[in-house]
């Protein structure tokens, strides 16, 4: 088949009058899903179009680029149909006026979908068939129709249920026009195409909305029959391998986002891709198992830290699908089980819990949000089976957003339906507490996830560090600890200012005892200290005992003139004895060494010795009967 | 024979006790914690030795000197050292004979508390006979040596109380020492007698408790516990003469 | 026996914490081992003193090695021992045991050659003579604590729906408990639980250390940390540890708040910040 110079290329088919004057619906609803809509509609077709007999990747190509006006087939002839659109509402006037200043542009934007290793459509030559083999005609003659696999497990992991994915395409083109080049097994090549516009009057003919880029040929009388054109057009349409490319031009600005682009495939196919059952090429960068990784940890594309991923979860959903055992899972729906692999992470980082509902082949379906537990701290991926699939498809809404009841028709089915999906919910839910439990158990002792994790860690940490533990057998455990010996390693040694220890106060403030009854209010009350050892030096030499006092560094003592002095013996143990050594039994004087004079002893208290520049200074005279192997700490009354 | 060992919570325990008067504690569970201290034989011997007359009391120490040293002392420490093993002995697997002997342990909770849980401390009458009979063990391997030191123990228990009291003196040495000391210098009278003119120390000081207790506080300048008997000797009478003045007596010794 | 407490001697003493000696060190290290018979005590020691070092070396002097349990050994240690060894029937580790390494002379001392002296006994070291088995020195004290049986946990937390009030912290042998009368009290289904616990953290601390100062000190209201003993209480053992570690010389009813915030890493700072990031998210 061969163009000629004036041969029609959009075929739109006669009406006798009007009825709708609106766009198709669905051009609107894939128009807000922007690209990722646009982005999974053609992967999802793609990974439909695998081939059944080998396991290779199936190859999805995603170019975008301009091309000259004059390389769009037929395009002036959506033109002209466009210039005699009457818009008769608000928004179809504001998508007219829309379209209509998009059509001229010279150099118009494209974006490509081309697949390998996939089968391509079957029996263009056959134009439009009835034939249930003959997917071209399918394809591109029938909207809203897919066909149905003759493998059932086939059909069931298919992705497009609702037959509405192509105009995902027109929905992306100002001009909502798209075009497909397929090349068949054995190697012929076909491009067609649709325009999704609005019902018109062209040439006093009224005509439907949609167009199809096509050859009508008569056959039988006056019976038509679209038939697709030989693919001779300009490379940007070619299709030179099995399988199937779409063309969008006129491709609308928003849609053109290479990161965007990439974001959703990673979002919606990490599964395929991890399984390598895909490999996605936008322009020069490819998307396969071992790069995935890559786009997923690189800030430009994915926000990186988790306590911030509150919309986006597919960098969390890759690490639990690639580290987390999956567990399996049963749903029932009230009738059947429905058997299902759970991968589930609990981390106290994550902010929103979702899981991702993905299918066999690859494609999530949801972010979904199990009801009580969307903050909570954890995330999920929940694959199918093959079987589980076909159920599942039955529940996607028609932009394969979600699963839901609504949309069946069948009561029963429905009822059946919302069951499932309620105990989706409550299933996932009863993971959810019981790791939450487990990860903070209410009793016991604390555990590396445990609430009281981060501070008993640190705690535990210094307690390790200050004591240390040997094992010493296999159920014993000794805690080793070292009394302040490291402390006065480098005191002498090296003069350091930046010790932090506070040097302690010389003496400490004793509370005095209530004596009940014996206060008669004449004696002055005195405060009492407890010397420090450190600042106390004592000898004994021949029967002569030197007691030094430095009170320099007590503020409290220092700038007194007199004190006064007792003592407590200390036993072998510590213990300290506060009446047990008499002052008169064991010394038979006691001199103070700065004025010379005797000191007076009274209640066993040496009285009134002299502190002069802070020192005090006792010499005393042993008694025979002086145990000489005798320690001390001393009293300081002043 | 393995011995059950019993849960925190039994001491000062009502309950406890009436189970063990109705001979319910090896029934309950809820008493056990799950280990359990093995030894071959545990043979009954006084447990308890506060009453009768001294000769009575002698015999009695004598009698669990004896089965300590022959049963109990070969275990490792941390069974015959261990209050928890012997308060699960006791309690669990002696109650006839407890209630035979004792026969106050039905009078109240207090006696029982006293008598059979009593602290594993040098005022129970198990710990003191256990140390006592370890350092003569270790130290003595002459039967009749053993029973001659073990006299010594009883005779002098008011000292042997102080110095398994301090736990500076809780060494098989010294207790060894200073039992020598006392039988060479016949000092066992001199130092249960009562110190005379020192009102200081309170009204019932003993000789003996007070050179304990300077030799106490004289470590550790004096590592009196590592001493050999000679130097101890002579520190002894050093500190026995703040104490006691009675020239007379101390002529004998010198 | 071990001794640890400071107190002014008749004559001077090296030790790790008197100030008798210029540079006063006695430093002792014990790692233990065992097989099915004995525990081995390996020891090793370092001496600052030159004049004390000649006089091991000189057998003037003697290492004992004190191992204290249940009762006391004495092991006199020769400067090429490495180790010693009990029985397990003579000595039990399942509680405390406490080991120091002390100096005795074996002989008349003149001190007149010690040049390591401080300035106050330098002056009178012609006159210093320390007569035979007396104490030259003691070494700092290596305790092996075997009665602990969770030596590294300072929190325990339990669900009790019997308890009468929300929560109640128990301080337990070796560890806090908090008590809480249910799980929705522990905000174990918010992602800031472990921030949001912290309150109870602190509460639990505050009646820990308020418990230490009554169980080691003489009046109720301060403890001189470096004045005693390891406290034998396993969980005022912790305590000790981890004031020791953070240099706290003093604990008091004044500076436990400070006490608090200088052991725990700001607990209250980031309770506030889990709250404020909620109250923002709305969640």
């Amino acid at each position: 088949m061969s163009l000629s110079e004036n041969q029609q290329l959009w075929q739109f088919s006669p009406i006798p009058n009007i009825e709708e004057s609106n766009f198709n619906k669905y051009l609107e609803r894939f128009y807000n899903m922007g690209t990722s809509g646009l982005t999974r509609e053609n992967a999802q077709n793609s990974l439909d179009g695998r081939l059944l007999e080998n396991n290779d990747p199936v190859i999805l190509t995603i170019k975008t680029g301009t091309i000259s006006k004059d390389d769009i087939p037929g395009i002036e002839e959506v033109k002209n149909r466009i210039s005699c659109f009457h818009g008769r509402n608000s928004y179809t006037k504001e998508t007219i006026d829309h379209m209509r200043n998009k059509m001229n542009q010279e150099e118009v934007a494209y974006i490509s979908f081309e697949d390998s290793n996939t089968r391509g459509l079957k029996g263009a030559k056959n134009g439009q068939s009835e034939s249930k083999e003959d997917t071209w005609a399918i394809y591109a003659y029938n909207k809203g129709v897919h066909s149905e696999e003759e493998n059932k497990a086939f059909e069931n992991s298919r992705g497009g249920s609702h037959g509405v994915g192509k105009i995902a395409s027109n929905a992306a083109s100002d001009l909502h026009i798209m075009y497909f080049a397929n090349c068949d097994e054995d190697g012929n090549q076909h491009l067609g195409g649709t325009a999704q516009l609005l019902e018109h009057k062209y040439n006093d003919q009224c005509y439907r909305s949609t167009g199809y880029f096509a050859d009508l040929q008569t056959i039988e009388g006056n019976k038509t029959k679209f038939y697709p054109f030989e693919n001779k057009f300009h490379e940007v349409f070619q299709k030179n391998n099995r399988g199937l490319k779409i063309i969008i031009p006129f491709l609308r600005e928003q849609y053109n986002d290479e990161k965007e682009i990439i974001k959703s495939i990673c979002d919606s196919f990490f599964i395929s891709i991890l399984e390598k059952k895909l490999e996605v090429i936008v322009n020069d960068k490819k998307i396969d198992s071992k790069t995935i990784k890559d786009f997923v940890s690189n800030k430009d594309y994915y926000i990186q830290d988790i306590a911030e991923m509150k919309n986006e979860f597919t960098p969390l959903y890759i690490n639990t699908y690639l580290n987390e055992e999956p567990v399996p899972l049963k749903i029932s729906d009230g009738i059947n089980d429905y058997n299902f692999s759970l991968y589930f992470r609990y981390d106290s980082a994550i902010p929103k819990g979702r899981v991702a509902i993905v299918r066999t082949i690859g494609m999530k379906i949801e972010d979904k949000k199990i009801k009580n537990n969307v903050n909570k701290p954890f995330n999920a991926v929940l694959v199918a089976g093959s079987y589980e699939d076909g159920y599942l498809k039955s529940l996607e809404n028609e932009s394969h957003t979600e699963l839901a009841f609504e949309h069946i028709k069948d009561q029963r089915l429905q009822k059946n339906a919302k069951k499932f999906i309620n105990n989706l919910s409550k299933e996932i839910s009863k993971i959810i507490e019981e790791s939450i439990k487990k990860n903070n158990p209410t009793d016991g002792l604390m555990n590396t996830k445990d609430i009281l994790y981060v501070v008993e860690n640190q705690f535990k940490k210094d307690l390790t560090e200050a004591m240390g533990t040997v094992k010493i057998s296999k159920d014993k455990s000794i805690v080793k600890v070292t009394t302040d010996a490291p402390k006065k390693k480098k005191k002498n040694k090296k003069k350091s200012s930046d010790n932090p220890v506070k040097p302690r106060n010389p003496v400490k403030r004793v509370k005095p005892k209530v004596d009940i009854g014996e206060t008669n209010g004449t004696e002055e009350k005195l405060d009492k200290y407890s010397a420090h050892p450190d600042i106390v030096e004592r000898l004994i030499v021949g029967d002569n005992e030197f007691v030094i006092f430095d009170f320099t560094g007590s503020k409290e003592i220092s700038k007194e003139k007199l004190c006064n002095i007792s003592f407590s013996v200390i036993d072998g143990m510590g213990v300290e004895y506060p009446d047990e050594f008499k002052i008169n039994d064991n010394y038979s004087s006691v001199i103070d060494n700065t004025t010379g004079d005797q000191c007076k002893i009274e209640n066993n208290l040496i009285k009134d010795i002299e502190i002069k520049q802070g020192v005090a200074q006792l010499q005393l005279e042993l008694k025979n009967n002086f145990n000489r192997a005798l320690k001390f700490v001393y009293y300081v009354e002043v | 024979m393995e011995i059950k060992l019993l849960k925190k919570g039994y001491k000062n325990n009502e309950q406890f006790y009436k189970d063990f008067l109705e001979d319910q504690v090896k029934n309950k569970e809820e008493y056990f914690s799950d280990e359990v201290a093995f030894i071959d034989v545990t043979p009954d011997f006084p447990i308890y030795i506060a009453q009768g007359s001294e000769s009575t009391k002698s015999e009695l120490f004598h009698q669990a000197f004896d089965a300590i040293s022959d049963s109990y002392l070969h275990t490792n420490r941390d069974i015959h050292f261990d209050e928890l093993f012997w308060h699960s002995l006791l309690a669990v697997y002696k109650r006839d004979y407890l209630l035979e002997q004792y026969p106050q342990i039905n009078d109240g909770l207090n006696h029982f508390n006293n008598i059979v849980l009593k602290d594993f401390n040098w005022e129970n009458y198990i710990y003191k006979c256990v140390l006592g009979a370890q350092y003569i063990n270790d130290a003595i391997s002459d039967v009749s040596e053993r029973k001659r030191y073990y006299s010594l123990i009883i005779d002098n228990l008011d000292v042997f109380n102080y110095i398994i009291k301090y736990e500076i003196f809780r060494n098989d040495k010294f207790l060894i020492n200073i039992l020598d000391i006392i039988d060479e210098l016949k000092l066992s009278k001199v130092l249960k007698s009562k110190i005379t003119g020192r009102d200081d120390l309170g009204k019932d000081e003993r000789v003996g408790r007070r050179v304990i207790f300077e030799f106490n506080k004289s470590y550790p300048i004096i590592m009196s516990p590592m001493l050999e008997k000679d130097d101890l000797k002579e520190l002894f009478l050093q500190y026995l003469v703040y104490y006691y003045q009675d020239t007379k007596q101390l002529q004998l010794i010198e | 026996m071990i001794y640890k407490k400071d107190a002014n001697f008749p004559y001077p003493l090296l030790t790790n914490t008197s100030t008798s000696y210029e540079s006063s060190n006695f430093i002792l290290d014990v790692n233990l081992h065992e097989n099915s018979y004995n525990y081995r005590f390996e020891i090793s020691y370092e001496i600052d003193s030159q004049f004390v070092n000649k006089l091991i070396e000189n057998e003037q002097a003697q290492l004992v090695l004190v191992i204290q349990s249940k009762d006391n050994k004495f092991f006199y240690i020769k400067p090429e021992d490495k180790y010693i060894e009990i029985q397990k029937s003579r000595i039990s580790i399942s509680n405390r045991t406490t080991i120091q390494l002390h100096l005795q002379s074996k002989a008349e001392i003149n001190f007149k050659d010690n040049d390591d002296l401080s300035y106050f006994y330098s002056q009178f070291k012609e006159d210093i003579v320390v007569l035979r088995n007396s104490i030259l020195g003691f070494s700092n004290v290596v305790i092996f604590e075997g009665s602990s049986t969770k030596p590294l946990e300072l929190f325990e937390k339990k669900v009790n729906p019997d308890i009468k009030s929300d929560i109640k912290i128990e301080l337990g042998s070796e560890t806090i408990i908090i008590h809480y009368k249910n799980e929705q009290l522990q905000f174990n289904d918010s992602p800031m639980s472990n921030t949001l616990n912290n309150p109870y953290i602190y509460m639990g601390l505050q009646k820990a250390l308020y418990r230490f100062i009554v169980n080691n000190s003489d009046d109720g209201e301060q403890v001189d940390l470096e004045q005693i003993d390891a406290p034998t209480d396993n969980l005022d053992l912790k305590f000790y540890n981890l004031m020791k570690k953070k240099m706290i010389n003093e604990l008091s009813i004044d500076n436990i708040d400070e006490v608090i915030y200088s052991i725990s890493d700001k607990i209250l700072e980031k309770y506030a910040g889990a709250v404020r990031g909620l109250s923002l998210n709305g969640n």
